[in-house]
């Protein structure tokens, strides 16, 4: 299944890939017993700034987009 | 492994323009099972051929010349749905899995079930048919999600509903209808659909 994030209007190639680097970390890849259907990521966790890249995009997820967060069990801060 | 059995079969490719009140059918285990278009662009930004709208039934023939609009638009009114409301992608039409067999006039059908159709975000963002955002849920049959599924993800939801095997295993259990557990914590008055509980009980653990 598809679904649009919400309020992803205006993002940079960048920032959108640290949200997408956020889902994948928190719901999977179904080659690694995950749920989603992507292949590779979209940021290397070999990449120095793998672990700020994905805090960033939890914490836009958790400003932008409350339902989403819920759906990966995102902690509050 | 593969359990080809199990699988939407090919009917016939087609690429035709996809319209509201259009009904279609799709085979699964010698069956025709049969849905309609509610909406062919609920979402505008998306533009037109991307997204359909779609309620399964129940209803269903052996072959698809015994397919009756008006069984169909019984089992609408009945509420008789084999899945929840699902949005579509075109995938399904042009690999050959949904045809298209003829349309109906959905005025008669919108107060008796389109009217209480929802879309589920999130508990805080559920959409009607207008893709508004609205507070109630009239019926839990008759709420699905938000996203586009293309053939695969309605072939398995029917697989719950008919309790047949998963043409590919299920990764972690993944369960579709988890969102009704975040439902009934805000609408606890409404009664639970069978596929909320067939998913619940082969997917547990």
């Amino acid at each position: 299944m598809i679904e649009e994030l919400k309020n992803a209007g205006g993002l940079t190639k960048n920032q959108a890939r640290s949200i997408e680097q956020a889902i994948i970390k928190n719901l999977g890849m179904k080659k690694n017993g995950g749920i989603l259907s992507n292949l590779i990521n979209s940021i290397s966790p070999n990449r120095g700034l793998y672990d700020e890249a994905v805090e960033w995009g939890e914490d836009w997820i958790r400003k932008n987009d409350p339902d989403l967060a819920k759906k990966l069990k995102l902690p509050c801060k | 492994m593969q359990i080809e059995n199990n699988k939407l079969k090919l009917i016939k490719k087609s690429r035709t323009k996809i319209k509201i009140g259009d009904y279609f059918c799709f085979n699964i285990k010698d069956a025709f099972y049969t849905g309609i278009i509610i909406h062919n662009q609920l979402i505008e930004k998306y533009g037109d051929n991307t997204m359909f709208s779609a309620l399964i039934t129940n209803y269903n023939e052996k072959s698809i010349n015994k397919i009756s609009s008006d069984k169909l638009v019984l089992a609408l009114k009945n509420r008789d749905l084999l899945i929840p409301p699902i949005n579509l992608n075109k995938v399904g039409w042009t690999k050959g899995l949904f045809l298209n067999i003829g349309n109906v006039n959905l005025s008669n059908l919108v107060e008796d079930v389109i009217e209480d159709c929802r879309f589920f975000y999130g508990l805080s963002t559920i959409y009607n048919m207008e893709y508004k955002e609205v507070k109630n849920v009239p019926d839990y049959n008759l709420i699905g999600r938000s996203g586009i599924y293309n053939h695969l993800g309605l072939e398995s939801m029917v697989q719950i509903s008919l309790d047949l095997d998963f043409t590919e295993p299920n990764p972690e259990g993944y369960n579709p209808y988890e969102y009704y557990d975040e439902l009934k914590t805000k609408y606890s008055n409404l009664e639970l659909p069978f596929w909320y509980h067939k998913a619940k009980e082969r997917l547990k653990g």
